[in-house]
């Protein structure tokens, strides 16, 4: 992951929250995790680097990354997850497209009509593509 | 299309189950929320005389800056609804369900979807103001322990469930990640007591009306991973009274390789990791997306989660069955590893027909068998001869015909005065032999 500086829009602003990734041992995560009040999104999530060490995943401030530098931890900071959360919100919908009830949704997955059931090139089920079965 | 708002996704529950009247039922849930809302849920089923399917339980929305659960599962239901009603198979990228195959699932299992637990929530995070991080809320809206601060409004409802909920007591003492907390300030704080919050008690009571309800997967986001039982420790299958039920325990759970694991049959850890692994499989047919199936305490407990609770039903009440819990944490692209709560739109539909996939994998690997179905229904090739057995014994009933009945006895003294008449008859002179 490299370091970006905004979010996707450009317009980084004080406060905002990033993603970052600080590489650390076991011992380094626990302290980090014990400070108490650190947003690790919905459970701590730690993966392993291709180096043998590990990255924590956070959601923190400009201001925590700078201090968690000034401590000695390597940081990679990701997405502006507040700016994409403001850029994002131009995506919700508005008002009730479905007008209460009286207007179906449309799903996304691709309706597979009047095709044998081995015609993969179509969509349909390839032949080592059987479904697995439950004991 | 956008991401749903929290009026739409009741809006489009109903819109299907107007639809398809026959296929589905609306059910609203009980409990309403702080801010006054209703949630609903929607039951997909098809054939309702086949009385020995199993449901599966699709929850989403819990925490509420997750924006794609919702559309992931509104969107499920439509897909399955719009394919069983044309006859079709579906699609999703690579991974594909045939015609038959969506016939089964609809045919043979209950599939409960519902898509929006914290409606208060994404409505605050929808709502945000672009110079706030009110987006980024995790928890529900409630303030009764919030002392009149905003920031101490709200619990996480995913550490609101009655699975080791008493953490300070259930677990160690100054753990480096405690379970959950009692701080209304953090993001995991985990409310008055199991089951305070009316988010969970709905997901409790849903679960309680299905008693058939065989899986559960609570649907978030962002770690791209599907996680298994348990979560307050490490799994072990040797020592049943190493349990979450045994309270000589309390006081020791959450610290990895020491004395304590929490049990489950060795059985049912093969079939969670089965489970899981379909998932993977059907998200990995899409578009190469490869998760990571792990126990959920893969290094930190937690406590209050749903996919425990729910699996925790086997253990407190056999009579009703096992049911497996889980939880998938979808993501934007698990190979790059970027971490994201708000993926654009675009992205959103790849990880729709993702996690979709994963989900009608589960359902179509566990969905009963033709023999099943032959099994089931030959339970009821007895019911003439059943029906028979029950209206003979209304009209005579054991106790009145039974052989120690009055019947019986007017029977027997009937039988006495023949015999005695038959023998005065044989005693006549020239009478008998």
């Amino acid at each position: 992951m490299s370091e970006v500086s905004a979010g996707p829009s450009g317009n980084e602003r004080d406060g905002d929250v990033f993603g970052v990734r600080v590489k650390v041992t076991r011992g380094q995560a626990e302290t980090l995790l014990r400070r108490g009040g650190l947003d690790f999104g919905d459970r701590p999530n730690i993966r392993e680097n291709p180096d043998g060490t590990s990255s924590l995943n956070l959601f923190v401030t400009r201001a925590d990354i700078e201090t968690f530098r000034a401590e000695g931890y390597e940081i990679e900071v990701g997405a502006n997850l507040s700016a994409r959360a403001r850029d994002r919100l131009a995506e919700v919908g508005q008002g009730d497209r479905f007008d209460g009830g009286r207007i179906p949704p449309q799903g996304i997955g691709r309706k597979i009509v009047g095709r044998g059931e081995g015609d993969a090139a179509h969509g349909g089920h390839k032949p080592d593509d059987r479904p697995e079965r439950a004991p | 299309m956008t991401f749903l708002n929290v009026v739409e996704i009741e809006s489009a529950l109903k819109a299907l189950n107007s639809t398809y009247p026959t296929l589905t039922e609306h059910i609203p849930l009980p409990n309403v929320t702080y801010e006054g809302r209703r949630s609903n849920a929607l039951l997909i089923r098809g054939k309702p005389s086949f009385d020995c399917r199993p449901a599966f339980m699709f929850v989403s929305g819990v925490h509420a800056r997750e924006w794609g659960g919702p559309d992931i599962l509104v969107n499920l239901a439509t897909d399955l609804l719009e394919a069983y009603t044309t006859n079709a198979g579906l699609a999703y990228g690579g991974k594909s369900f045939t015609a038959a195959a969506i016939k089964r699932i609809v045919n043979r299992t209950d599939i409960v979807v519902f898509p929006d637990l914290n409606p208060d929530g994404r409505a605050f995070s929808m709502a945000a103001q672009p110079n706030t991080n009110q987006a980024i809320w995790r928890r529900n809206r409630n303030p009764a322990s919030s002392g009149g601060l905003a920031s101490k409004i709200g619990v996480d409802v995913n550490r609101n469930y009655d699975f080791l909920w008493d953490f300070p007591m259930k677990f160690l003492s100054g753990l480096p990640v405690p379970p959950a907390s009692t701080n209304p300030d953090d993001e995991t704080f985990y409310g008055t007591g199991p089951f305070s919050e009316p988010e969970s008690r709905n997901v409790l009571w849903l679960v309680d009306q299905f008693p058939n309800t065989r899986y559960f997967v609570d649907v978030h986001s962002h770690a791209g991973d599907i996680l298994y039982p348990w979560g307050d420790d490490e799994d072990q299958t040797t020592d049943p009274s190493k349990s979450f039920k045994n309270s000589a325990w309390d006081g020791t759970r959450g610290v990895k390789g020491d004395a304590y694991a929490e049990y489950l049959p060795v059985s049912r850890l093969a079939e969670l990791q089965a489970s899981a692994n379909v998932m993977r499989n059907g998200i990995l047919g899409v578009r190469g997306q490869s998760y990571v199936v792990e126990q959920s305490f893969s290094l930190y407990p937690t406590s209050g989660s749903s996919e425990d609770w729910a699996f925790t039903r086997e253990f407190v009440a056999p009579t009703r069955g096992k049911l497996s819990g889980f939880v998938i944490e979808f993501n934007t692209d698990v190979h790059t590893g970027y971490i994201d709560f708000f993926p654009t739109w675009g992205e959103m539909l790849m990880l729709i027909a993702d996690v979709d996939a994963g989900l009608l994998a589960l359902v179509d690997y566990a969905c009963p068998s033709l023999w099943q179905v032959i099994a089931c229904w030959g339970r009821h090739w007895w019911w003439p001869i059943r029906g028979f057995w029950a209206i003979w014994h209304r009209v005579f009933p054991p106790e009145l015909w039974g052989p120690y009945g009055p019947w019986t006895q007017v029977v027997r003294f009937g039988e006495q005065v023949v015999d005695r008449i038959v023998t005065m008859v044989r005693s006549i002179p020239g009478r008998g032999k």
